[in-house]
């Protein structure tokens, strides 16, 4: 019996964008096609033109030549008639934004305004919403990150956690259909960090389209369902976790996720009270969390858990988080 | 002239001949600073407003900064005053001293809300952008009041100064306190009552104008201070 496809077309399609930073080419060549409620984890070295990446996506960056299709319509660029590229109109771009969430580094809130006012400015004066409505919804959405008696704090009076799960409900009270986190997690504490990406793995699982940029592995390959590994303004390999994590075909991709591995562990020996909270959170029973720390082992147990649930809680154990 | 009775005699006596004009004095100062800083903070916005994203723009108010920040007050006064009607402009002495003292201060007022701008995170105005919200809008509800703290203090700064450089207007015949006092000084040969009363008022409102400045400060900060 031929396997059934259905062919759904990409809410995403990257087609050979290329960017540069005065003389620094830092985007070169991304073919990239992305489906319905995927997550999709960029990974690589700094520098690698990963944020860049995402952040074109959205036009936040403008990019030299290539086409980013969202819904299949172009952002930041349409063709005159004789084929030149000319600029969108601004007020385009914006209308197009609103189908993409994005997160970022540093939350980047309003310090000025509290929690509920972060989230709602936008539902108001985008979306037209009245302030009743519009106050409602961002209640909702603070409440569904978990924030839900913080809705009038100031970013000041938030830890990094928080403020970035506020960020997080901000995003989210648009209804985007894409969401664009931007190393969403780096510049939190370690033990903040089962938070956010708890709230993450929760939107994953109500089939958000996502696309992390993230040096979380354990997420990453517990999470996704497409890992693309840049290097050096190129996508070197892209696949499933599974794929990437155990069977990179590209050795420069193999060398850099070893010394990754290598690193957790030894981060995961020193820091037990992390490691300690992070199975809280993911309420991982202790024996799956022993001994598989950063081993090549991991494969077998995954496939001994075929559930969902617990493929993204191996992801974190394969780097023993 | 020894007895605590004989100086508030003096001083009674001196208000009642020269009150009037001193009071009148007094409003002309504060309704000429009121509307020029008032015309000087709106052109400053302005002045920067248009000069942001577009570099044509900018180099030519750029000129009108440069200009008007580094040339004496009383040149710009004479210029105004007694020169414009070489170039067909007859203006009173009262509108000519506004109009010069809110061209003057538009030029400082301009780089303080340059520098407003420039303190606003880019990430914050990223941020915005991405949740699709208007400019206009992120002016509005982001921008001026997250840089608004910050450009208190200069403002207030800037307010008190041009307070102060208000006294050139009686150079060019504008009947504010300086000119009265001087008026006084010359008519009745008195000179210290009305210097130290002039020098005192100065001073008073430049207070009053710090103490604002302060209480506006902390009110538009507040979300820095509170606690966890």
């Amino acid at each position: 019996m031929a396997p059934i496809t259905v062919h759904t077309p990409p809410v995403l399609q990257l087609r050979d964008v290329h960017k540069h930073f005065g003389d620094v080419h830092v985007l070169k060549g991304i073919n990239l096609e992305i489906f319905p409620s995927q997550v999709v984890c960029l990974i690589g070295p700094s520098g690698s033109g990963k944020s860049t990446l995402l952040r074109c996506i959205n036009f936040l960056e403008e990019y030299d030549c290539g086409e980013v299709l969202i819904f299949g319509e172009r952002i930041g660029y349409s063709t005159s008639y004789d084929g030149r590229r000319v600029p969108m109109p601004k007020e385009h771009i914006r209308v197009m934004r609103r189908d993409l969430g994005m997160v970022f580094q540093h939350f980047n809130l309003w310090p000025h305004m509290t929690a509920v006012e972060n989230v709602s400015e936008a539902v108001r004066s985008v979306k037209k919403k009245n302030i009743t409505e519009a106050l409602r919804i961002s209640r909702d959405m603070l409440a569904k990150v978990g924030l839900a008696d913080m809705e009038n704090r100031y970013p000041a009076q938030l830890s990094g956690g928080q403020q970035q799960r506020v960020a997080i409900a901000r995003a989210l009270a648009m209804e985007p259909r894409i969401m664009l986190f931007d190393e969403p997690t780096s510049s939190l504490d370690p033990e903040l960090v089962g938070d956010v990406l708890d709230v993450m793995q929760s939107l994953a699982g109500e089939g958000m389209t996502m696309i992390v940029v993230t040096h979380e592995m354990g997420f990453a390959a517990g999470v996704a369902d497409l890992i693309v590994f840049m290097e050096d303004g190129r996508i070197l390999e892209q696949g499933t976790p599974d794929r990437i994590f155990h069977n990179a075909e590209n050795r420069r991709v193999r060398a850099f996720l070893q010394s990754y591995g290598r690193r957790e562990k030894n981060a995961g020996k020193a820091h037990t009270a992390t490691n300690s909270h992070n199975k809280g959170v993911c309420n991982e029973p202790t024996d799956h969390h022993s001994g598989a720390a950063g081993s090549r082992g991991c494969p077998q147990k995954r496939t001994a858990h075929q559930n969902h649930q617990h493929a993204r809680h191996a992801g974190r154990r394969y780097l023993g988080l | 002239m020894d007895m605590p009775a004989d100086i508030v005699i003096h001083w009674a006596d001196f208000f009642r001949q020269h009150g009037a004009d001193l009071a009148l004095g007094l409003w002309t100062t504060l309704h000429i600073c009121a509307v020029a800083v008032s015309a000087g903070i709106l052109l400053g916005f302005m002045v920067e407003i248009l000069s942001r994203n577009h570099i044509l723009r900018r180099r030519i108010l750029r000129v009108y900064i440069e200009i008007f920040r580094g040339t004496p007050l009383l040149v710009q006064l004479y210029l105004l005053y007694f020169g414009g009607p070489a170039f067909g402009l007859s203006l009173e002495a009262d509108t000519a001293g506004t109009v010069g003292l809110a061209l003057y201060a538009g030029a400082y007022f301009a780089e303080i809300f340059r520098a407003g701008f420039l303190s606003i995170p880019a990430g914050h105005l990223e941020a915005a952008h991405s949740l699709g919200i208007s400019p206009l809008r992120i002016l509005w509800r982001i921008e001026l009041p997250q840089m608004a703290g910050l450009i208190v203090p200069p403002s207030v700064n800037q307010i008190i100064t041009l307070m102060k450089d208000s006294a050139v207007l009686s150079i060019i015949t504008v009947t504010e306190m300086t000119k009265q006092s001087t008026r006084i000084m010359n008519e009745s040969f008195i000179i210290v009552e009305p210097l130290c009363l002039l020098a005192l008022s100065y001073w008073l409102l430049s207070s009053l104008a710090g103490w604002a400045g302060r209480c506006l400060e902390i009110r538009l900060t507040r979300h820095r201070s509170l606690k966890k």
